[in-house]
């Protein structure tokens, strides 16, 4: 799955989902930040997580100016493999915390995510 | 909510498509007619707001349909302004399963209706479909 994000101004904590629930379950395999737009912002960084549920850390990256100044350039997300498993009922949220955060003022990523599942049946 | 199943189960699967919130009242196409190539059953689609929304009492329907911008209505919502308001706020578009099988030569398409249209001036989106099928085989 392919989530296109704006890179927020400021240096607030953001979510660009916030709790979406997939339903079913499945695991994140690999996830990774490609540039779309070039960022600007003097020295921005901003570290981006997939989490599940309220608080539980499934993949952390840090997107800086460098990283982010060239269109097709990235990074890979670093993936806990003990956090990674979704079950129906748990949400999927990605935010980028507010600690640490230097402010970019352009710039959009697509953060590509991938995961696996077994077959599943209906209800 | 789907379970894992044996060798016969489904497999369940997400895409997503950033689209703008169109300016005006018209009829718009946000994507149209994109082929799919093989058969999968719509089960949710979802709206996540990317950029916030913006005109005054803005609302206007959205479809996801089967064919082309008069196609099978799939999903549908009337989305308004404060759908829009979060980035990272997510907004269920309720599928008519009877309404959701698509077959190898089906299209799908994002369309914004034009009636009862109160227009919107900014807000990005990024649609979330899920969808299941059996396990496909090649020609």
């Amino acid at each position: 799955m392919v989530i296109p994000i704006t890179l927020p101004a400021g240096t607030s904590a953001f979510e660009a989902i916030t709790d979406h629930q997939p339903g079913y379950r499945r695991f994140v395999e690999s996830a990774a930040i490609f540039t779309a737009v070039a960022s600007t912002g003097a020295g921005a960084t901003r570290e981006f997580r997939i989490i599940k549920n309220a608080s539980t850390v499934v993949a952390t990256g840090t997107v800086t100016l460098a990283l982010t100044a060239t269109p097709g350039a990235g990074l890979s997300l670093t993936v806990t493999d003990a956090n990674a498993e979704f079950v129906d009922g748990d949400t999927f949220t990605v935010d980028s915390p507010a600690a640490g955060a230097v402010a970019f003022t352009a710039g959009v990523i697509n953060l590509i995510v991938n995961f696996r599942s077994r077959l599943q049946a209906v209800s | 909510m789907p379970r894992e199943a044996g060798a016969h189960g489904w497999i369940f699967a997400q895409e997503a498509f950033a689209i703008n919130i169109p300016a005006g009242t018209g009829q718009v196409s946000s994507i149209l007619s994109l082929p799919r190539g093989f058969g999968a059953t719509i089960t949710a689609v979802k709206a996540v707001t990317k950029v916030v929304a913006a005109g005054a009492g803005g609302s206007r329907v959205l479809n996801v349909r089967k064919g082309s911008a008069t196609g099978t209505v799939v999903a549908t919502t009337t989305y308004v302004l404060t759908d829009g308001a979060t980035v990272g706020g997510v907004k269920d578009i309720p599928v008519t399963l009877a309404a959701a099988d698509f077959l190898d030569g089906d299209n799908l398409t994002i369309e914004w209706a034009a009636a009862g249209a109160v227009a919107f001036t900014a807000g990005e989106l990024t649609i979330v479909i899920t969808s299941r099928k059996r396990p496909q085989q090649r020609n």
